[in-house]
């Protein structure tokens, strides 16, 4: 049996209405003819007309071909099931891109395609999968484009069908349809003409289309015709998130100063050498990557206070350490090093060297000790009536020099600040090593310099032309040159150890003349000149071949016609006997030919540079041998004498006996100093006491008496230029500095002059 | 007179022996005068306490508790930049060697160099 199929209009079918009801109609579109073979089915009630809405039977129905193929056509919807003859509508995209599943069209009113499938939520209504059907569909659909889409095969019946019911009594069995293609049907045919504005008739027709609009116009509002908008597809956005790296922000600025401009053109060009090395930049900051950002900008000043951070304290130790070190290492932390120390000291040591400067002293008004000072002030001024006091200052003192005997002191020639202490001690019968420490007036405690010396030494002089030489004498006959700009054992320039002529016995004074040499004009050359146990007067010289020396002379002992001969020896004139060893030497301040010596024999010569067989004149006053020899500085051919026999003398150049005679104590004079600033002024330091002697006050006692603490002998004494200082120098390894009080009371009195007073003793204290 | 002896033997043997004292190689001899110069100003007197900080700004060694040390070497650390910078932006020739402050109770002192700074502080009327 046939089923009756009805060509009807499809359009409708997708609505909105659920029941879709008539029967599937599709427009004729081509000719085919085929058999199809419908599977039974029972109700086709809803097939009769689209109106009807009618309970779908649930039986399927199912078309085979003429190959028994089985073309049944699918539904696209569970709303199709009712009617299978409902072929598919003219695909929209929606059905292809939702039928996935995607229970659209149950969900959904069909008729709106457009909004209504994109706006619902198509992905959440896929999990909802009908059951087979839907499944089927989208099996074949999924791979289907548009364009592959077949129509099914048109459902057309070559002759009308009458409604007929089916069979009914074997549903099962299958009924036969042929389907032709008719002729195609021409319903409506008008041919458009289009003519000239221009021409006749072109009126009317223009009034026919006028009209013809309007009438398509009320036509509009018929049911058939429905306006519609469409849309066009957009995708949908899709949410997706990125994560990206934030940028960090970094405030900088600079102030661009002048000496950040000058940095900028005297560093290298290397960039990044410059942000290594130029740490122009103080600014605080926890991470060095931060810093060297920051170096490039080479400094910010005004901005560094407001972006100061706060610090880590703890300290990574590795870092540190090796942080240390390298700052250790580091020449101009040395430097710091040493320009801290000194200020410590000199803050602790302000008042006292103050004083030494003759600066006035300065109580700091927010010291919390008290000072018992008012006594004092009030005795200081009454000036005229006390006596002269020595104050101690301080005292130069290191660990590594307190112990050891003092044997010479000297203040350097250029440099009045810097002191250089020889230590020797030969006492105790085997001589020890010797030290010499260079002191500094800023740093008191602690010596700058300290050059270790094989034997003790016994005497020193700094260089006048080259003030960084210090000439140093040993108790085993060597002499010595040392540079003191250098520290360690390159200090040592020469050393006259390994000198073949060099003195066998203790050089007992080293100094550094100043001679015209023959070859220079103008400058004065200068020369070492040594006097040794051995009798013998060198002059050093550093030859291309090392240190050598030539002697000046050798000092004989010699004889005095006067003196009677003892035992069997007979009277003979300037007779050859062993040689007497100088203890001192000095030149005279002008005439650097003319140099006076003393020695052993308690004699004093006077010596010409020049000449070295004979001496010009000989001195006899002292019965021991002359310790010390000195020039006035201030007096022409005045010079000092002092020897073991307790006396201190004062001759004058071409007079043969003494001027003067100072007596205090019976105690060997070990040293005597004239001051540098007053003619009238001179040191002595005997074992246990050392003296100041002022000749314009008091010509027979000393001014000023200190003794030596018990269990010392002072062994040095120095007179500081341009300060009322006397500096001691005692066993103990200290160098005592003390200040004379009231000295030169007699200040606003006339000073006296010397030759006034030589002149003013009664006679000469001829033996 | 005891004043002038013949050189002993003794003497020569106490020479080679002072040439062997040397045994340092100078980078330790340098690290330990530098040390020694370092503990030598701390136990000045009145010497409260010494820092020394480094490029950074990290206190490297110190003898003062870790909060005052950070203080100290924040606060003068800025200070010193400042007073470089007002030094040198009168002649970018000059540089600042040494910076003391001297107040009520103390005197700071401050040696620069090389972006490091050593920092001691004392108290001179102790």
């Amino acid at each position: 049996m046939e089923k009756e199929m009805t060509p009807t209009l499809l359009s409708n079918s997708f609505t909105g209405t659920t029941n879709s009801s008539g029967s599937g109609e599709f427009k004729v579109s081509r000719r085919s003819n085929q058999k199809i073979k419908f599977a039974a089915s029972l109700n086709h009630n809803n097939n009769s007309d689209k109106s009807s809405n009618s309970v779908p039977h649930k039986k399927a129905i199912k078309v085979l071909d003429a190959q028994r193929r089985d073309v049944t056509p699918l539904a696209l919807g569970p709303t199709h099931l009712e009617d299978p003859q409902s072929k598919k509508k003219p695909l929209s995209l929606d059905d292809l891109f939702f039928n996935t599943g995607a229970n659209i069209f149950k969900s959904s009113s069909v008729a709106d395609v457009a909004s209504s499938r994109l706006f619902c939520s198509s992905f959440s209504s896929m999990s909802t999968m009908e059951s087979g059907l839907l499944s089927r569909s989208c099996k074949t659909e999924d791979s289907f484009p548009l364009q592959d889409v077949t129509p099914p095969p048109p459902v057309h019946s070559a002759v009308p069908l009458e409604r007929k019911g089916l069979p009914e009594e074997n549903p099962d069995q299958g009924f036969d349809v042929t389907l032709t293609e008719t002729d195609t049907f021409s319903l409506l045919d008008i041919s458009p003409t289009i003519i000239s504005e221009d021409a006749e008739g072109a009126e009317a027709v223009k009034q026919r289309n006028i009209h013809y609009a309007e009438f398509c116009k009320s036509r509009m509002a018929n049911d058939n015709y429905s306006e519609r908008s469409t849309q066009a597809f957009v995708g949908e956005p899709k949410t997706k998130h990125v994560q990206t790296n934030k940028n960090s922000s970094v405030n900088k600025s600079t102030t661009a100063t002048s000496w950040d401009m000058y940095d900028s053109l005297c560093k290298p060009v290397d960039a990044g050498e410059t942000q290594e090395a130029d740490q122009e930049d103080y600014f605080v900051s926890t991470k060095k990557e931060k810093d060297k950002a920051e170096g490039s900008l080479s400094g910010d000043t005004g901005s560094t206070l407001t972006f100061v951070v706060e610090m880590e304290t703890c300290v990574d130790s590795l870092t540190a350490e090796s942080d240390q070190d390298k700052i250790v290492l580091s020449e101009s932390f040395q430097n710091s090093l040493l320009v801290m120390e000194r200020v410590v000291v000199l803050n602790i040591f302000q008042p006292m060297l103050a004083a030494f400067r003759g600066l006035p002293v300065l109580k700091d008004p927010y010291s919390t000790e008290k000072k018992p000072v008012a006594m004092e002030q009030s005795t200081e001024d009454k000036d005229w009536f006390l006596t002269p006091t020595l104050e101690r200052l301080w005292a130069f003192a290191c660990p590594l020099s307190i112990g050891r005997n003092i044997t010479s002191m000297t203040w350097n020639k250029r440099n009045p600040d810097i002191l250089a202490v020889g230590y020797g001690d030969w006492s105790s019968g085997s001589p020890k090593p010797g030290l010499v420490c260079c002191w500094s007036l800023k740093n008191l405690m602690w010596s700058e310099r300290i050059f270790p010396c094989h034997s003790s030494v016994t005497c020193l002089d700094f260089s006048a032309n080259n003030p960084g030489q210090l000439a140093v004498g040993m108790y085993d006959g060597s002499v010595a040159i040392y540079n003191i700009q250098a520290k360690n054992q390159v200090a040592c320039i020469a050393n006259s150890r390994d000198t073949s002529k060099r003195h066998q016995q203790p050089v007992w004074q080293v100094i550094w003349t100043k001679q015209q040499l023959q070859l220079s004009g103008e400058e004065r050359d200068e020369v070492l000149v040594s006097v040794s146990g051995d009798g013998r007067i060198t002059k050093w010289l550093m030859l291309s071949d090392g240190f050598n020396c030539i002697d000046l002379m050798v000092v004989k002992r010699i004889q005095d016609r006067k003196e009677k001969p003892k035992g069997n020896q007979e009277k003979i004139e300037n007779v050859l006997l062993p040689v007497t060893p100088v203890l001192c030497v000095d030149f005279h301040p002008t005439d650097a030919g003319i140099y006076v010596i003393g020695t052993w024999d308690a004699r004093m010569h006077k010596c010409s540079f020049s000449n070295s067989a004979h001496f010009l004149d000989t001195y006899n006053k002292h019965f021991s041998p002359v310790t010390q020899v000195e020039w006035s500085r201030f007096y022409p051919d005045v010079f000092l004498s002092c020897s073991a026999d307790w006396t201190i003398q004062l001759w004058q150049l071409d007079t043969m006996t003494p001027k003067m005679s100072f007596t205090s104590v019976q105690s060997p004079v070990d040293s005597i100093k004239w001051s540098p600033n007053c003619s009238m002024v001179f040191a002595a330091v005997y074992r246990q006491r050392m003296e100041v002697w002022d000749l314009s006050s008091s010509i027979l006692l000393p001014t000023a008496v200190h003794h030596a603490e018990p269990g010392v002998t002072l062994g040095s004494v120095l007179l500081a230029k341009g300060s009322d200082c006397v500096l001691v120098g005692d066993s103990g390894g200290r160098v005592t500095v003390y200040k004379l009080k009231n000295f030169r009371a007699g200040k606003q009195k006339q000073v006296n002059n010397l030759d006034d007073i030589m002149q003013a003793v009664p006679g000469s204290l001829n033996d | 007179m005891s004043k002038w002896l013949n050189i002993s033997s003794s003497s020569n043997k106490r020479a080679s022996n002072l040439h062997t004292k040397a045994a340092y190689t100078i980078i330790e001899q340098l690290c330990a005068d530098v040390d020694e110069t370092l503990k030598r100003i701390e136990s000045h007197k009145g010497v409260i306490g010494t820092i020394l900080v480094n490029g950074d700004g990290i206190p490297v060694r110190t003898t003062l508790d870790n909060s005052t040390t950070s203080q100290y070497a924040r606060l003068l650390r800025s200070f010193t930049a400042l007073a470089s910078s007002a030094v040198r932006d009168v002649d970018p020739q000059n540089d600042l060697t040494f910076v003391r402050i001297r107040s009520k109770k103390h005197e700071i002192m401050v040696a620069p160099e090389n972006n490091n700074l050593l920092i001691v502080i004392q108290n001179p009327c102790e």
